[in-house]
């Protein structure tokens, strides 16, 4: 009876091991992801954010726009707006099983057309895992009020 | 006119499949919509029965000053008897279905009255809904004010 047990707690502990890197690898995949995100924005990089995003991908901005993925990808390419700092900080993910939601702080640095700017802002994004790839469906941006 | 027996019912299993697959999520989006009206209806009549069954237990909402809550810190937040909610409207929503989940965005005004001073809001949400064991929960949201 003993050795049964032993047995169950053996597979028990093979099962729980083989999960645990999937689960982590995904969530280290998405903390990446969501840092190449910000590097993007500081490149105009649109070719890398559009890689992250679903096409049928929705954000709402700081000042209230909802961008579909076409129109958010026109404002990285955008070279009028220079980001020189983006850092997120903070980040939590929430995992319910194909879908991981991030919820973070953000601090954004640069110029719209010469004139300096500096957001301090709380997001969440939203990523599915699609065809294996983590691909983000929705995000959202909001500023903290001074 | 065995040709056009077979035609006619293939044209009406195709009918049946193309309609099947174009009201999947046309329901789906409809039932969303329901929800976040029953929710928006609990949450004005502080009906924490109501908003505990549609939380998911690890929901997690960013409110507008940039705080983040719990379910249960969101429906203690909500019991506080010093506020009353007057109005409560949901404007432009937009519903998007990726399987399982599901993201509202939208318009949000909430007016009312919080420990005997008033107060207004005109927001911008992201709502992400999902299914859950059968039952649609709503998982997170964000709620901002648009700053120009």
């Amino acid at each position: 009876m003993s050795r049964m047990l032993i047995l169950c707690a053996f597979f028990s502990w093979v099962l729980f091991a083989q999960r645990l890197p999937s689960s982590e690898g995904d969530e280290k995949r998405i903390i990446a992801m969501e840092n190449i995100w910000n590097q993007a924005q500081i490149n105009h990089d649109a070719t890398a954010m559009g890689s992250m995003l679903h096409p049928d991908f929705v954000l709402t901005d700081f000042d209230g726009t909802v961008m579909a993925k076409p129109q958010f990808l026109t404002s990285i390419r955008d070279i009028s707006n220079k980001v020189t700092l983006e850092v997120s900080d903070d980040m939590k993910l929430h995992r319910y099983g194909d879908t991981v939601v991030v919820t973070g702080a953000t601090h954004e640095k640069g110029k719209q057309n010469g004139k300096p700017y500096e957001h301090y802002g709380r997001f969440t994004d939203t990523w599915v895992k699609h065809n294996d790839e983590w691909i983000c469906v929705a995000s959202h941006l909001g500023l903290l009020q001074k | 006119m065995n040709i056009k027996i077979l035609a006619l019912i293939l044209g009406a299993i195709w009918g049946c499949a193309s309609g099947t697959a174009q009201n999947k999520p046309e329901s789906t989006s409809a039932k969303i919509l329901a929800i976040e009206d029953k929710w928006n209806a609990a949450y004005k009549r502080g009906d924490v029965a109501a908003m505990g069954s549609l939380l998911a237990e690890d929901f997690i909402i960013t409110l507008e000053d940039g705080s983040t809550l719990s379910k249960s810190g969101y429906i203690a937040h909500n019991s506080d008897s010093t506020l009353h909610v007057e109005v409560t409207e949901m404007t432009g929503l937009s519903v998007r279905v990726h399987g399982n989940t599901v993201v509202v965005t939208g318009g949000y005004h909430e007016k009312g009255i919080s420990s005997g001073k008033s107060y207004e809001y005109r927001d911008r949400f992201t709502d992400v809904w999902m299914n859950i064991n059968g039952r649609w929960q709503v998982v997170v949201s964000h709620y901002s004010i648009p700053v120009h």
